[in-house]
């Protein structure tokens, strides 16, 4: 006999549609795949049933709380607040570089935007085990946010999102001259 | 006035000007959702400078009508590069350059432009003596229009997406989960992870998910 199961789903929209085909977009999707691949993985039978679930057929939509249409619709309000907050940041940033474009500045500000995006996604990740959350992203692009199971091996998945190179600064290039392929022949 | 909520509460109208100016201009998929953003990101610059330029002489439908034709228009010619009619459809006039345009730049069929031309322009004229002028635009090699109109979005490369979450899962916690998201893709140099939210009854079979 089947059954009625209640799901939450919230539908996400990116405004800028180039911002999610481009680079923030692909980082994006990196990380929330390298954070899939390691759920299913890991994952036990229990939670492949909350996936199963998606292959199923929906029958209705409607909906289910009024506590979380709230509390998104909240959420929107808020997030747009801080994208105009980005929007006058970003302005004013190309404002900035405009009338000082030293490439040591450059340098600087991508070094902070990657440092930036580390934290972000170590918050993601400490977000996501403190809430016992992992998404797994499906085939039609659907994230499925499910619950591991105790013994989950968080560690695991913290080694997959995070490599050891991302902490070591750049090594600086070094100019082939003359000498310098002298010296390395001699070698 | 506060700008930011009369541009939230009338994203619904805005979207659906924006589609239509889309739709008028035949935009694939992928390039309407450029323009919707683009719309969105105009009329939000400037601390809502479009939005504030609006005095009230018409409805703020209209309003919004006219300054997302001007968007739509620049985003076009950005993309495609300005339409020029040629030097051959000047030559033979006015009529010429109607079905060039809405041929060569418009890809509409034939049969539809003779249609708009009959009823948007008034010009009573046969297909019989619409073709005739097609194939003197085409025996001089006119205006063919080269554009990017083949692009298709990839696949998973879509800027909507769901979020499923466990069937008992709070609502406070929903709200820091996409809370962290949108950070996260902030970090990542990206901005505008909104959400909506939908309740949904999923019939599954009995055991499946117990």
């Amino acid at each position: 006999m089947p059954s009625l199961v209640y799901r939450i789903v919230v539908g996400v929209k990116v405004w800028l549609a180039k911002h999610w085909k481009g680079e923030p977009g692909e980082t994006f999707r990196a990380t929330v795949g390298k954070l899939s691949e390691a759920a299913s993985k890991h994952i036990d039978s229990s939670n492949a049933a909350d996936i199963a679930v998606e292959s199923v057929r929906r029958v209705a939509i409607g909906k289910i709380s009024h506590d979380h249409s709230e509390v998104v619709r909240n959420y929107a309000e808020e997030e747009r607040t801080r994208i105009e907050a980005e929007l006058a940041r970003r302005t004013l940033r190309s404002q900035v570089r405009q009338s000082e474009s030293k490439a040591e500045q450059e340098e600087l500000t991508i070094r902070k935007l990657r440092d930036e995006e580390m934290l972000r996604r170590l918050e993601l990740f400490a977000k996501l085990q403190e809430k016992n959350l992992m998404p797994i992203w499906d085939g039609q692009g659907r994230m499925t946010m499910v619950r591991p199971s105790k013994d989950f091996d968080w560690n695991g998945v913290l080694d997959a999102l995070v490599s050891p190179d991302e902490f070591r600064d750049e090594p600086p290039k070094k100019r082939i001259t003359k000498s310098n392929r002298r010296r390395s022949k001699k070698r | 006035m506060d700008y930011s909520r009369l541009f939230i509460e009338h994203l619904d109208l805005i979207d659906n000007v924006s589609r239509a100016a889309g739709r008028r201009r035949r935009l694939s998929p992928t390039e309407q959702e450029d323009l919707e953003s683009v719309v969105h990101l105009r009329l939000i610059e400037d601390d809502y400078k479009k939005i504030r330029e609006f005095t009230g002489r018409s409805t703020l439908r209209t309003y919004l009508t006219v300054v997302i034709e001007r968007i739509a228009l620049d985003f076009v010619q950005e993309h495609w590069g300005r339409w020029r009619p040629s030097r051959k459809a000047e030559q033979i006039g006015s009529v010429a350059v109607l079905l060039e345009r809405l041929i060569d730049r418009d890809e509409h069929t034939f049969s539809e432009a003779a249609e708009i031309i009959r009823t948007n322009f008034g010009f009573a004229l046969s297909d019989h003596e619409l073709s005739r002028i097609r194939g003197e635009l085409l025996s001089q090699g006119a205006n063919a229009i080269k554009r990017p109109r083949t692009q298709k979005s990839k696949p998973g490369a879509t800027s909507q997406f769901e979020i499923v979450f466990p069937p008992d899962f709070p609502a406070p916690d929903v709200k820091e989960v996409l809370t962290a998201f949108a950070d996260y893709f902030r970090a990542c140099g990206g901005i505008g992870l909104t959400a909506d939210f939908e309740g949904e009854q999923v019939k599954v079979r009995e055991g499946v998910n117990a």
